[in-house]
């Protein structure tokens, strides 16, 4: 039975945000001037770009995840459906998974690689094991994983009863052959959406070490 | 860290197709070659009740089967007796939100019974792994380029020698979201699509599945190129001078270490946009000067949206099968004259083909496959 | 009836506008490219605002283009056509 593969990647930086129903800390007046830009981000693409702003991104790819994607304008658009009226198409061209890390990219003018995955719960190991294989190239990433479900109605759906209904996780990343003294141990967190946990446990233990570098296995 | 073998060779070991037109890659393939569009007009799409064209895959089992029905093909012509050891990239746009707004619409709009392993992006792989064991499984959602980018994973995952094989899923069906999202664009149109011609009307949506087995076991098509780049322009349009797309292109030649004078034929992205047509035909002029053959077999199999990628792969593949290269379907007047845009099939020597795949965000991905000949 | 004020209300709440008071737009401003600086995405979404708002409907784009000219334009098509 083959040996699973191993990478290990250096946490250049990170950053992680979080609120109960809307993050009011995003600095969206200063990230993003153009207000004709500005006001069409989704939560998601502004959470992203203050993450990513964060971590001093530097026009790096991108590996972005969302386990639900653009909530809001999904929302929008099936209400739309349903009652029949015209769909805004705003809400249409921002109901894409990969809005966010699009908006990030028009922003920065970054005409670098930019990906999206989703595997719901395990959407942080995914970004993960995308943003390892792909770190193999030996330049950096821009790892990033955002949730963002205010909607009225997100009761009938929040199954897990998380309480933060925004929250996201950038990591700065590089491949390094030095030895990993971050393992994902999968550390729970009932407050945020289990598709950001193991994100989030490599935040928060990058923030205990001087040189934090994780093992992914693959 | 242990990395073994890096830069292996990566081959397509099989495949298999379903949409509108046809539920195996030769059937899908003949009709690209015969002119035989599965687009049909349907008047229950629209919120306004106004006619759409419609790639729509004529069958009484539902899309979740045809999916297992394209695995297990797969399964059956390869040499695995399963996919323990394999890797399932899955790349979709759609997703669950057909089975969703069902749901939502048959509950009279409450979100109570919306399950999200069944309407999330995930959904497509959790219906396969229900049925097949697969080794692990990642989902692409980029748009129009899912698929593609799951292909461009698959690729990586193999030259690095994580995996032997991968199973690379694109899979999208059709939901009242897209079709009333594209016309809410202005970009749907309700005749058949001419993509590259002056008087093109817009887009057809359409469902399919494309399943590609690649490993690294030398077969007779070879995935020798993957490029890809952001436009980093606007959210819905492509740059109008194709800048991003020329990128890509410029991109998956550099990855096969081929100039663009040694590309055989290009399957267009050619949705029949105003937009994308104009902006892909320049790249393609500007970065192609010797005029390869160019097609987009859209206006047969409808814009197949996140499995585009995987299927179109899969018809550029079967023309280095048959060395055949497919018409452009319902072309009446070049808009761009200097492009090779042929009316008719061409059968010809064939080595290496350019697959072209553009998303909203500017999301753009090239392939290249290469006919491999037998060497004993 | 509605005044050219309430129009610019309309505009600015529906295509999300940000840091613009009604006092800002002129009534001779042009809605798009100089004046306000929407764009075509932005003349989608007013068809549909027209429509939900005040059941005036177009059958196409090309309608839209001396109708949108101005917001005076505008506030004086809607009075004339609004359900």
């Amino acid at each position: 039975m083959k040996d699973n593969l191993k990478i290990n990647l250096k946490i250049i930086a990170s950053a992680f945000v979080s609120a109960d129903s809307k993050c009011e800390t995003l600095d969206e007046k200063r990230l993003v001037p153009k207000m004709m830009l500005r006001r069409r981000l989704t939560r998601g693409a502004k959470i992203a770009i203050y993450l990513a702003s964060e971590v001093g991104y530097r026009n790096e790819r991108i590996i972005f995840g969302s386990a639900y994607g653009e909530v809001k304008a999904t929302v929008d658009i099936v209400e739309s459906i349903y009652n029949k009226t015209l769909l805004s198409p705003t809400a249409f061209q921002n109901s894409v998974h990969n809005t966010p890390a699009s908006y990030l990219s028009i922003l920065s003018q970054n005409q670098a690689e930019v990906t999206t995955v989703s595997d719901l719960f395990d959407t942080s190991l995914s970004v993960l094991k995308t943003g390892a294989v792909k770190a193999l190239r030996g330049d950096r990433l821009l790892l990033l994983n955002v949730d963002a479900f205010s909607f009225e109605g997100v009761e009938e759906i929040n199954s897990c009863e998380v309480s933060k209904l925004e929250s996201g996780v950038a990591l700065l990343v590089e491949v390094t052959e030095e030895k990993p003294n971050i393992m994902i141990e999968n550390i729970k967190n009932s407050e945020i959406s289990p598709s950001l946990w193991q994100m989030l446990e490599i935040y928060n233990k990058s923030k205990e070490l001087e040189k934090p570098i994780v093992e992914v296995v693959i | 860290m242990n990395i073994k073998n890096k830069n292996r060779d990566v081959y397509i070991e099989s495949m298999s197709a379903c949409c509108s037109v046809g539920d195996s890659s030769e059937a899908i393939f003949n009709a690209t070659l015969l002119g035989q569009s599965g687009v049909k007009k349907h008047q229950g799409f629209l919120n306004d009740k106004t006619d759409s064209a419609i790639g729509k895959i004529e069958s009484s089992r539902s899309f979740d089967s045809l999916i297992i029905e394209s695995i297990e093909k797969i399964l059956s012509e390869s040499n695995l007796k399963d996919f323990s050891t394999t890797f399932l990239a899955v790349g979709t746009s759609v997703g669950g939100m057909a089975w969703a707004e069902n749901q939502f619409i048959k509950d009279g709009g409450s979100y109570k019974n919306i399950k999200l392993e069944k309407q999330s992006i995930h959904s497509i792989a959790h219906t396969i792994k229900q049925k097949f064991n697969f080794k692990d499984s990642i989902t692409f959602s980029t748009a129009c380029t899912s698929s593609s980018n799951a292909i461009i994973f698959a690729k990586e995952l193999i030259e690095v020698g994580a995996y032997e094989r991968v199973l690379v899923v694109g899979a999208d069906s059709i939901s009242y979201t897209t079709v009333n999202g594209f016309n809410a664009l202005g970009v749907l149109s309700a005749e058949i699509a001419t993509p590259f011609d002056t008087n093109r009307t817009g887009m057809n949506v359409a469902e399919g599945i494309g399943a590609i087995l690649l490993s690294s076991t030398p077969s007779e098509i070879k995935l020798v190129g993957v490029g890809c780049s952001s436009d980093a322009y606007n959210i819905t349009n492509p740059h109008p001078k194709g800048e991003g797309a020329k990128l890509a292109m410029q991109n998956a030649l550099k990855s096969a270490n081929l100039n663009p004078n040694q590309i055989d034929y290009i399957n267009a992205h050619g949705t029949g946009t105003v937009a994308n047509d104009s902006a892909e035909g320049k790249a393609i002029e500007e970065l192609f000067p010797h005029n390869p053959p160019v097609s987009s077999t859209k206006s047969i199999t409808g814009h197949t949206l996140g499995a585009c990628g995987a299927i179109e792969l899969i018809i550029s593949s079967m023309v280095l099968k048959e060395q055949t290269i497919p018409k452009n379907f319902n072309l009446k007047t070049k808009e761009i004259e200097s492009l090779n845009l042929p009316q008719k099939s061409i059968k010809k020597e064939i080595n290496f083909v350019l697959s072209n795949a553009f998303a909203f965000g500017g999301n753009n991905v090239s392939l290249i496959v290469q006919k491999v000949y037998d060497e004993r | 009836m509605i005044t050219t004020d309430r129009l610019k209300e309309i505009l600015i709440e529906g295509l999300a506008l940000e840091d613009i008071n009604p006092n800002e737009i002129a009534d001779s401003d042009a809605l798009f490219n100089e004046g306000l600086g929407l764009d075509s995405v932005d003349a989608i979404e007013l068809v549909v605002i027209l429509d939900n708002e005040f059941g005036i409907k177009f059958k196409n784009m090309e309608e839209t283009k001396a109708v949108f000219a101005t917001i005076q334009h505008l506030t004086d098509y809607i009075n004339e056509h609004k359900k």
